[in-house]
């Protein structure tokens, strides 16, 4: 979580703080383009939010982080991974 | 509303003749589908945004008004972290084991540049490629994997519509409350990165989830032809989502020992492989994926650590042209293939077989 200046230089990124968030239990559809080809994976995430908020661009595309993670691919070698809002379920809020 | 079960609200909201939507990386089969009444969308992930410029310029200069769109693979989670300590964490033995399958076989290293880590800027780039769809005013934009929800307005705004993937049906709740125009329901069957739910389970779900919204469903995952098609409306779909069946196409830009192998494959023939890119990727089988599955073999790494590993043995490769080593991602479909055949002829004969099939339900209710 040290490098946001590297990561993020020159992307349009705000990164702010939720307190309500924290610790919240999450499962989050995860996936990405894989680089230089022209195909992407998807993934499923489950673990805790640590608070932060990502906000990118305007519109602003909001992402959530997710640390504590209980579930995640096999040899993922991350603590934290950023999800997109829009793919987070909480686990604390009973099933609509 | 038309009497003909092929003319759904998809053609009425979009003015496609017949409710097929085609996805290829070639955009000589884009323009091809979308002038036989279809809907062509071209996949754009790895592109520029000058290369999709010129392309989108392509097309529009040969359907007119017709309707195409654009898919990109928008992101859905990233993580930080940069690439030397990534390197550090690719064990020693997958390093021998991928150095022995270059000297063992004679692969050559590339001379090429290898391609980079996509995650420096992958926000960044989405968002450019957007800004070209916007501009030039696509009439679809569709989201192969990540929600469209955030851009939806935006794009709305510039005339664009907005479709989006799904592969579980949370996904697809969560677009149709966001308004998505076009949820795409893509069964476990699909090429690529497909979904953990079969099609036939995952098509009336989302479905039943989406009545009374202004929200159409598309079947998508093993869909060749037109029995398909007429299963997929009977279902309730506004259309389907096909790709595998244009590989094989005179307009694709598939290679042609690819395209042969696409008509020679079998739907048990193609399975999911991490060996590229640490995640399963369905795809035509080859010695390269064999590979990875001999005894002694190490498990493939995960992302992005398993493309780290591998780019410049698969670089070799291409640049080799090691033909039986090359794959390309494919859905069971494939056993749909036959033969090589202009796209506009597989749009056609795909209508004329689900009409065939919507005339033998008739009959047969008739015939009680």
């Amino acid at each position: 979580m040290s490098n946001d200046a590297q990561q993020f230089a020159d992307q349009d990124v705000r990164i702010t703080f939720d307190e309500t968030l924290v610790g919240r239990p999450v499962e989050a559809d995860g996936g990405a383009p894989i680089a230089g080809g022209q195909a992407g994976y998807r993934t499923t995430f489950k673990g805790r939010l640590t608070g932060r908020r990502l906000a990118q661009g305007d519109p602003a595309w909001l992402w959530l982080e997710l640390g504590d993670l209980v579930e995640a691919p096999q040899d993922f070698e991350h603590a934290h991974v950023w999800v997109d809002e829009a793919y987070v379920y909480f686990l604390d809020e009973k099933r609509s | 509303m038309s009497d003909d079960p092929l003319h759904t609200r998809l053609c009425d909201e979009y003015g496609c003749e017949v409710p097929i939507v085609a996805f290829a990386h070639t955009k000589d089969v884009i323009a091809a589908v979308t002038n036989a009444g279809g809907i062509g969308v071209l996949g754009a992930v790895g592109s520029t945004p000058e290369q999709l410029h010129s392309d989108i310029a392509w097309i529009k200069e040969r359907v007119g008004d017709r309707p195409f769109g654009v898919d990109l693979l928008v992101p859905a989670s990233f993580v930080e972290g940069n690439h030397e300590d990534l390197e550090s964490m690719i064990p020693q033995e997958h390093r021998d084991f991928v150095s022995r399958l270059m000297t063992e076989n004679n692969i050559p290293k590339p001379k090429g540049p290898v391609r980079g880590a996509l995650e420096d800027g992958l926000l960044k780039q989405s968002r450019a490629l957007l800004e070209v769809v916007f501009d030039e005013q696509v009439p679809i934009f569709a989201s192969g994997l990540g929600s469209p929800a955030f851009i939806k307005d935006e794009a709305h705004a510039h005339g664009t519509k907005v479709w989006g993937l799904v592969g579980l049906p949370r996904q697809a709740r969560r677009q149709i409350e966001a308004g998505v125009d076009v949820v795409i329901a893509q069964g476990y069957d699909s090429g690529g990165h497909s979904g953990t739910v079969g099609t036939f389970t995952l098509v009336p779900e989302v479905v039943a989830m989406a009545e009374g919204t202004d929200t159409l469903v598309l079947a998508a995952g093993g869909v060749s032809n037109g029995r398909q098609l007429a299963a997929s409306i009977t279902m309730g779909a506004a259309g389907v989502w096909t790709g595998t069946i244009w590989l094989a196409t005179h307009e694709s830009a598939t290679e042609m020992f690819l395209k042969q192998r696409l008509i020679e494959a079998r739907a048990e023939d193609v399975y999911q492989s991490r060996a590229t890119s640490g995640k399963p990727i369905r795809q035509l089988p080859s010695k390269w994926g064999d590979a990875w599955k001999q005894p002694g073999a190490p498990d493939p790494l995960q992302m992005p650590l398993q493309p780290m590993l591998v780019d410049e043995i698969l670089a070799g490769i291409r640049e080799a042209h090691m033909d039986d080593w090359m794959t390309t991602p494919a859905g069971q479909s494939v056993v749909g293939i036959h033969e090589i055949k202009p796209a506009a002829e597989v749009v056609y004969q795909m209508v004329e077989e689900a009409q065939d099939a919507f005339d033998r339900i008739t009959g047969a209710v008739v015939g009680v």
